[in-house]
Parts: C-alpha cells; sequence; structure tokens
C-alpha cells in the first residue's frame, strides 16, 4: 500500500526527468540488499525517524526509500530523499560542513563515513554502518549505483547568488526556507527575523556567519528590520544605528549581528560569540 | 595509594574527581567499593575502551547495582534507540551489561518501554542483544488511550498538558539509558529529552514551534516541563561512547568518541555534565537552564561530586 501511494506521489513531482534503473538496485558489485526496501511517505516519516524529522519536512519533504545493503559483517544504508521542489536546500543543510566535494548527481559531499548528493528532487544519504578498511572506496561505489538510478535536473536556487564570494568558505553554502534550517545556521539571528521567504547562509573565513534572507519586496523587508529592532529589545538585546541608518547592529546573548537592507533583502552578518 | 586494579580494571591511584568536593573525595582516599561518611556522589564517569566495563564501574561506583534493585522487584528501562548511524542510540552492550545486571540483583522483570516502531530496535542492533537476557520488550500503542496517563502541568511554562504512557511509573525501579549527541532543535540531547520517549508522539510534534510567531526555542522549554511530571529516575546510565556532535538527533553526521559511560540520578546534572562533550555548558543549552529553573537538578558542575575514572 505504502509503495503504491509512493509511486503515485512519485508521478506529482514536477519538473524533472524519470529515472530509468530501479531505484534502489538490488546488488551492487558485492554489495547485496538485504530485506525488503521500506517507503515511508509524508508523515510517515515519524515512523521513520524519531526526532528530527521536522527539518526534512520544512524542506518539502515527499518520501523515503531506505535499503540496506551487506557484505559478510559489513553494512550500509542508502536512503533516498524526494522532495517537493529540487533537494539541493536540504542536501546543503545535511551534508557534512567538513567533508569534500564529489562528483555525483547534481553536486556531492563525502566525509568519513557518508556520503551526501542531490540530484533533482532527490537527496541521497549513504551511510557506513559500522567500521571497516575500505569504507570510503565502498561508500563512494554505492554512491555512483545509487546516482544512476535517481532524477536528475536540478539546479541551485538563485538566492546562492547574493551571498558575498570573497572569503566564503568554499561548501558552507546552506539554503532554507523554514525557521528551523535558519536556527541551525544562525541561532542567534533567527528569532529576530521571522517571516522570510527565503534564506542563504555561508561561513566566512573571518569566521563571521553571512546570511541573506528574502521578502516578498521592499516594504517587507523594512519592516522586518523593524521588528527585529523591536525584538531584540525585548529579549534584553541591544540596538546600534549607524550615522545613516543604512545598517544595524544588534547584540543578543552575547552575539553582535549587523543587518543591512537592499530592496527585498536584508543581509546579515554574525560577527562573534562571546565566549 | 595502591595501584592494584579491581576486577573491572579500575586502579585506584587513576581516579581524578572534578568540582567543589573533589579535595573531600582525595582527602578521605576514598576508593573503588570502599565504604565513606562522604556524602553520595552526583555523577560517576567511566573512561575506557569497554562499554560493558564502564557500565559496570559507574553503577559500581554509586554503590553497586544492589543500591537500586532488589530481589523480587521491577525494573522499566528507557534506552535511546534512533537508527543504524553511528552515535545515534544507546550503546546495546550498555543495554544489556544493564540489564544483565538488574537480573542478576534478582529482579522479577526487565522491561524495556517503547512506543516506537520494533524497525527502530531493529535497525540499532540493541533487540538482538537485548532478546537473550531475558529483557521484556514493551510496546505501548500510541492509538489506545488506556494506555496513557494525562498528565496536567502545573508549573509548566510552555505546556499545560501532556500524555505519557501508564507503564512508566508501573514499576519498582526506573532506569533511563538515553546517549549524549548533537540535537538539530535544542542543540543537545540527553538524560531530559529522553523522557520524550516516553510522552506520546503526538503530543511531542506540539513541541515544535507550529506558526510563524512563535518562540523558536519552545521545544526546549516543553522538555523542561515534561519533565516536572513524569517519574523521576531511580538511576540514569547514559552513553558517551560514541556520539554525534553535528546533524543529531538522526545524523549521520561527525562523530566523537568520548569513549565515557555517566551514572547518576540528577538529570540536569548528567546532562550539564554531556553538554561538555559537545563542547557546551550546561548553560549554553535552554532545555538544561530550563530544567535548572524548574527545580529539576544542578547545573552547576562545580557544585556537584563528580568520580571520574580511568578503566582498562
Amino acid at each position: 500500500m505504502r509503495a503504491c501511494s509512493a509511486a503515485c506521489v512519485l508521478l506529482l513531482v514536477a519538473g524533472c526527468s524519470t529515472p530509468e534503473n530501479s531505484c534502489p538496485p538490488q546488488d551492487i558489485g558485492i554489495w547485496s540488499a538485504e530485506g525488503e526496501t521500506e517507503v515511508y511517505v509524508g508523515d510517515d516519516l515519524f515512523v521513520y525517524i524519531n526526532g528530527g524529522a521536522e527539518i526534512y519536512h520544512e524542506y518539502g519533504f515527499v518520501q523515503v526509500t531506505v535499503q540496506r545493503y551487506v557484505r559478510g559483517n559489513d553494512s550500509i544504508s542508502v536512503e533516498t530523499y524526494t522532495m517537493d521542489g529540487d533537494a539541493f536546500g536540504i542536501y546543503s543543510f545535511a551534508r557534512s560542513s567538513s567533508g569534500h566535494a564529489v562528483k555525483l548527481g547534481d553536486g556531492g559531499t563525502s566525509a568519513d563515513y557518508y556520503l551526501h548528493f542531490w540530484s533533482g528532487p532527490d537527496l541521497a544519504v549513504i551511510t557506513a554502518e559500522s567500521e571497516f578498511e575500505d569504507l570510503g572506496a565502498a561508500v563512494l561505489e554505492i554512491g555512483t549505483a545509487v546516482a544512476g538510478c535517481l532524477h536528475a535536473g536540478g539546479a541551485e536556487p538563485d538566492l546562492l547568488d547574493q551571498l558575498p564570494i570573497d572569503g566564503r568558505v568554499p561548501g558552507s553554502e546552506v539554503y532554507f526556507t523554514g525557521r528551523l534550517a535558519f536556527l541551525n545556521v544562525a541561532r542567534p539571528a533567527a528569532p529576530l527575523f521571522p517571516g522570510f521567504e527565503e534564506g542563504a547562509a555561508a561561513g566566512h573565513e573571518s569566521g563571521q556567519q553571512v546570511v541573506v534572507l528574502r521578502w516578498g519586496d521592499e516594504a517587507a523587508a523594512e519592516e522586518a528590520l523593524q521588528e527585529a529592532r523591536r525584538l531584540c529589545d525585548a529579549s534584553g538585546g541591544g540596538v546600534i544605528e549607524t550615522e545613516d541608518g543604512g545598517v544595524a547592529e544588534f547584540e543578543t546573548g552575547g552575539h553582535r549581528i549587523s543587518a543591512s537592507g537592499s530592496d527585498n533583502l536584508i543581509t546579515l552578518r554574525v560577527l562573534r560569540e562571546e565566549p | 595509594m595502591s595501584d592494584k586494579k579491581n576486577r573491572h580494571g579500575i586502579t585506584r591511584r587513576d581516579f581524578v574527581t572534578t568540582g567543589a568536593a573533589a579535595g573531600t573525595l582525595l582527602a578521605t582516599g576514598v576508593g573503588f567499593g570502599e565504604q565513606s561518611q562522604a556524602p553520595p556522589l552526583d555523577l560517576a564517569v567511566a573512561h575506557g575502551p569497554d562499554v560493558a566495563k564502564n557500565t559496570a564501574a559507574v553503577i559500581d561506583a554509586h554503590g553497586g547495582i544492589g543500591a537500586f534493585v532488589r530481589a523480587g522487584q521491577v525494573v522499566n528501562i528507557l534506552p535511546n534507540a534512533q537508527g543504524s548511524h553511528p552515535g545515534t542510540s544507546t550503546d546495546p552492550v550498555l543495554v544489556r551489561t544493564v540489564v544483565d545486571l538488574c537480573k542478576k540483583a534478582g529482579a522479577k522483570e526487565v522491561r524495556w518501554l517503547t512506543w516506537q516502531s520494533g524497525k527502530y530496535f531493529e535497525r540499532s542492533n540493541i533487540d538482538q542483544l537485548v532478546k537473550g537476557s531475558g529483557a521484556k520488550f514493551i510496546q505501548v500503542d500510541s492509538n489506545d488511550e488506556t494506555q496513557w496517563d494525562n498528565f496536567d502541568i502545573p508549573n509548566g511554562v510552555a505546556l499545560e498538558k501532556i500524555r505519557v504512557f501508564k507503564i512508566l511509573e508501573e514499576c519498582d525501579v526506573f532506569i533511563n539509558m538515553p546517549i549524549f549527541k548533537d540535537h538539530i532543535g535544542s542543540r543537545f540531547t540527553g538524560s531530559l529529552k529522553n523522557y520524550m520517549g516516553a510522552s506520546h508522539p503526538t503530543d511531542n510534534r506540539l513541541f515544535h514551534p507550529s506558526f510563524e510567531g512563535e518562540d523558536l526555542l519552545r521545544m526546549e522549554q516543553c522538555i523542561a516541563d515534561l519533565n516536572t511530571v513524569v517519574r523521576k529516575p531511580d538511576l540514569i546510565v547514559a552513553d558517551a561512547m560514541t556520539i554525534l556532535t553535528s546533524k543529531g538527533p538522526f545524523g549521520p553526521g561527525d562523530i566523537a568518541k568520548p569513549q565515557k559511560v555517566i551514572a547518576g540520578i540528577d538529570r540536569v546534572a548528567l546532562d550539564s555534565y554531556g553538554a561538555t562533550l559537545l563542547g557546551l555548558e550546561g548553560k549554553d543549552v535552554k532545555m538544561i537552564t530550563d530544567a535548572h529553573k524548574l527545580g529539576l537538578g544542578e547545573i552547576d558542575l562545580n557544585k556537584l561530586r563528580i568520580q571520574e575514572m580511568e578503566v582498562s
């Protein structure tokens, strides 16, 4: 029943090509699929993930398929999350911040025992469940096989272009549309700036976190800056205005955040965190 | 001081203590398995590569399993079984060790409680290891209201009511068995948050802010509120052998290997210590400060009597 629902939902995922091969594959090299493929659709994600499912829903979760592969005592899990739009957002949030880029799908990041990559609306997460000698190569081998059976044709959000390039830490970009993701990428700033439509963040080599938030129009962005001033005051923080009024600095909970508006965008720099 | 090892491979001279009571513990020369007039330990911390030895050592440091479990008693346990990603579930060997100790103490029954699908436990390999121990697996039906108590929360700040499975109260001894790790909502999860494994899953979802203007950190206060009405733990044995330090609670993410097991009965104290393993302090985690403000335990590690030991 669930598998049928999943297939129906998949047909509704627009703007992407249909995978040609069965996914996930039954066998990959000497790795064999163990047990049935599990499929969780919509709110059933809470059955699969107890704690942390909310972030997937925030990014437009549709369904996840889960398959385990074994080779003797070694095991690797493959989770393929399908979202209601391009999966770059959840990929950028979930990937390792200390991993290295790999060319899989529309982009991937490999860390010591796991690998994330996205392809159109799909996010694949390949995880070694135990430690073994050729772990990195095995994770990549399985990832490569899975990449061949996913949807394709995704594009990164335009908002990423608004992040400053100079000094940006490669691979640190995160795209988000919800408050839980915002809270995780810039915790001190998130409570001050509700109501945005989308956001992008990246680390800067200085240690700052740079965030760009987009509102529907310029008036809404201006109003959001006023609301941030009010929220900061209400929480016991302080607001420092520059002479020309173009930039405000918020002091909240030991952090300093500079904010500047332009058109319907607000750019934040989380300047420091006191010990 | 002798460096002769006891049966857990612990050397007396390996003892290290932290906190305000450290001087007292060292001055009295109290060692493993000895009686003393010193105040009871708040936290016992065992560090070493063997989770079973660490687990036995921290329980022994609190006076042994007999200080908590007596013959004929019913024991409820609440491990965290998240899945197969490394560092996300309570170590199966830790769970098995506690169950075996309870049985050895003569427990009539050890019951592993959950409302989760059995698949969680299959994925975490806990069930495979614990099945042979004689522990009874009790899966509470979240759709059967008769299995749930509906608590008013008179001291709640964010929560007014919560459903908790009845069977949690129906025991002589309750042992909470969390794993310390990262959490995207609260930065940290441990003893306090593990109680969400006993509260109703539908109610748990309401912990998260549901509308635009709602407090983003609501979940943390809700967890503290929940802890004011649930059964207090008779013992907490927390896993910090291999822990997820980012992308928690489900992962995969960065992993650290503190190789520690920690035991005590103060939820706030346990979590305040656990937070340090993720580079935080108790005061950095709103859930812990909220629980401290509600009088649920001590957040200041300097006010605790902590015994740290090396286990080879």
